[in-house]
């Protein structure tokens, strides 16, 4: 653990959930689309790993189901995350850590839009401008360090589900 | 309608192509993709025409050179020098390389590398009498070249570190040598010479997000600019005037003023990554996040009332729109083909990796 944490003693949920889906059945269908949920999208990203804390990002409560919206329809994914602080040096990493998960686990057609949620971080704007700049996305992702770092939180991502 | 159709599809990049180059001696075409190459595409067969017709089969592309082991990251844009004797390229990796074909085997060799970018190298363009090469990157500078006899020798003229944030993309004026940038900071800006010393001209603000592209008309009057805020803007130049003075930026020396005067918005759905404005025949390509290409004609009328040129007003009328036309893909380029002859052919790149060639249908 670093000596100074930017956020030392966070606040950590319950993340049991209530309901379960069933499993879908097949129709056996192999032409047909494969819709996809916010559920699903949710199942990607919960079990990221937050930067600075052995926890989930689902853990610490900055990401939630009922902000991701998916139109399956139009092919868009938007997720809002919450960072722990206002002033968390970390988002920029966080909201990279998704991007880069739905990126290697989305079908190619969907568009993802990643934001911080409304009023949770001081440097809202910027950081959701930097997210979304696809060309900022893909240097960051030439950048074997960072590209560690971002690993390093996706190596949780998807276990615990089956 | 006039429509977009398609003629070939060309592939071979391993990663998204971000930005195509046209020839402007001849019917090919640059490629440049996040897999580190550039591509060089031409019609297979391709002879010069003798009999003034049509001899190559436009649906008919083959890769002729692959031009790597320069760059080591993304290369991000790619421009051929007005005279088509070299290939710029600006990479990722912070440098802009400059290829020549050798004598013997017409292999493209990288004849030179410019450093000193700090990082992410965006654009490269040549001024239109191919003297002078700018380039900018995510340090927040444009470089202002000058490009030797040999066409080896570079000198770095100027640093220009106005941009309070990456620049995107440089353009220079189709005749002087006028240079603009447009940038993450939402503007774009203008640059001039003026004995041996490079100045911001003029900024054009009234972007709501990061200007992604910029081109000029065939006269340089006006200025097509593309942006993350959706729309398209056109800026025309116009001599001050004594009564706009006090309530606008004026710089200090008298400059021509860049006015918006028309945004096209609620047409693309997401980010608008390319504009290109054709010399040939004067239709507006737009390339989009939203997966669509369009064709918009600018559109003057003036009004009887009065004989100031100012009162002129003109507005984008949407002329074609091509949906999906990289499937599912962004597209991140829509290029036309400067050849008078082939005026009528776009170039497009997309996420897919591939570079599609269509030909305007009026």
């Amino acid at each position: 653990m670093p000596a100074s944490l930017i956020n030392a003693n966070p606040i950590v949920y319950d993340v049991r959930r209530k309901t379960r889906r069933a499993p879908q059945t097949d129709n056996g269908d192999e032409t047909a689309r494969d819709p996809i949920d916010a559920e699903e999208v949710f199942d990607l990203i919960r079990s990221i790993s937050d930067p600075e804390h052995p926890m989930t990002l689902e853990q610490l409560n900055v990401l939630q189901l009922e902000h991701i919206t998916v139109d399956d329809a139009r092919n868009r994914v938007h997720v809002e995350f919450t960072p722990t602080i206002p002033h968390c040096s970390m988002a920029t990493l966080i909201g990279l850590c998704v991007r880069v998960r739905l990126l290697r686990s989305m079908p190619d057609r969907f568009k993802v839009d990643i934001n911080v949620r409304q009023g949770t971080h001081q440097s809202e704007q910027a950081v959701n401008k930097q997210l979304n700049d696809k060309e900022r996305v893909a240097a960051a992702l030439e950048n074997k360090h960072l590209l560690e770092v971002v690993n390093q939180c996706l190596a949780t991502a998807g276990k615990g589900l089956e | 309608m006039p429509t977009l159709e398609l003629l070939a599809e060309l592939k071979g990049h391993a990663d998204r192509v971000w930005l195509v180059s046209w020839n402007p001696k001849r019917l090919e075409l640059a490629s440049c993709s996040g897999d580190k190459t550039v591509r060089v595409w031409a019609p297979r067969n391709s002879q010069p025409a003798a009999t003034g017709e049509e001899t190559a089969p436009l649906q008919d592309w083959q890769c002729v050179h692959i031009l790597d082991g320069a760059h080591e990251r993304t290369v991000r844009s790619v421009a051929y020098s007005p005279s088509a004797r070299a290939i710029a390229t600006a990479s990722f990796d912070a440098s802009t390389g400059i290829w020549e074909q050798e004598e013997e085997n017409g292999d493209y060799e990288c004849t030179a590398t410019l450093e000193g970018h700090e990082n992410e190298v965006k654009s490269v363009a040549w001024s239109s009498d191919g003297a002078l090469l700018a380039t900018c990157s995510r340090d927040k500078s444009v470089w202002i070249w000058e490009v030797g006899q040999d066409g080896e020798d570079f000198e770095c003229l100027s640093v220009l570190q106005e941009h309070t944030q990456d620049v995107k993309m440089v353009a220079w004026h189709p005749k002087e040598e006028l240079l603009i940038s447009a940038s993450y900071d939402d503007t774009i800006r203008v640059w001039r010479e003026d004995d041996d010393d490079w100045f911001c001209a003029s900024i054009l603000t009234g972007h709501q997000s990061t200007v992604w592209a910029v081109d000029f008309d065939r006269d340089g009057t006006h200025i097509v600019s593309g942006s993350d805020d959706k729309t398209l803007k056109i800026w025309r130049r116009e001599a001050p005037s004594a009564s706009e003075q006090s309530s606008v930026f004026v710089p200090q020396r008298r400059e021509p003023m860049w006015k918006c005067v028309d945004t096209a918005s609620g047409q693309h759905e997401r980010c608008i990554y390319s504009v290109s404005w054709s010399k040939v025949h004067g239709y507006i390509a737009s390339a989009s996040a939203d997966n669509s290409v369009r064709i918009f004609k600018m559109l003057a009328s003036t009004r009887q009332v009065t004989d100031d040129p100012s009162e002129e007003t003109v507005s984008l009328d949407l002329s074609c729109t091509q949906s999906d036309a990289h499937g599912t893909a962004d597209v991140n380029a829509a290029i036309w083909c400067p050849l008078a002859e082939h005026g009528h052919l776009l170039a497009t790149a997309g996420d897919d990796g591939i570079v599609r060639i269509w030909r305007f249908v009026e």
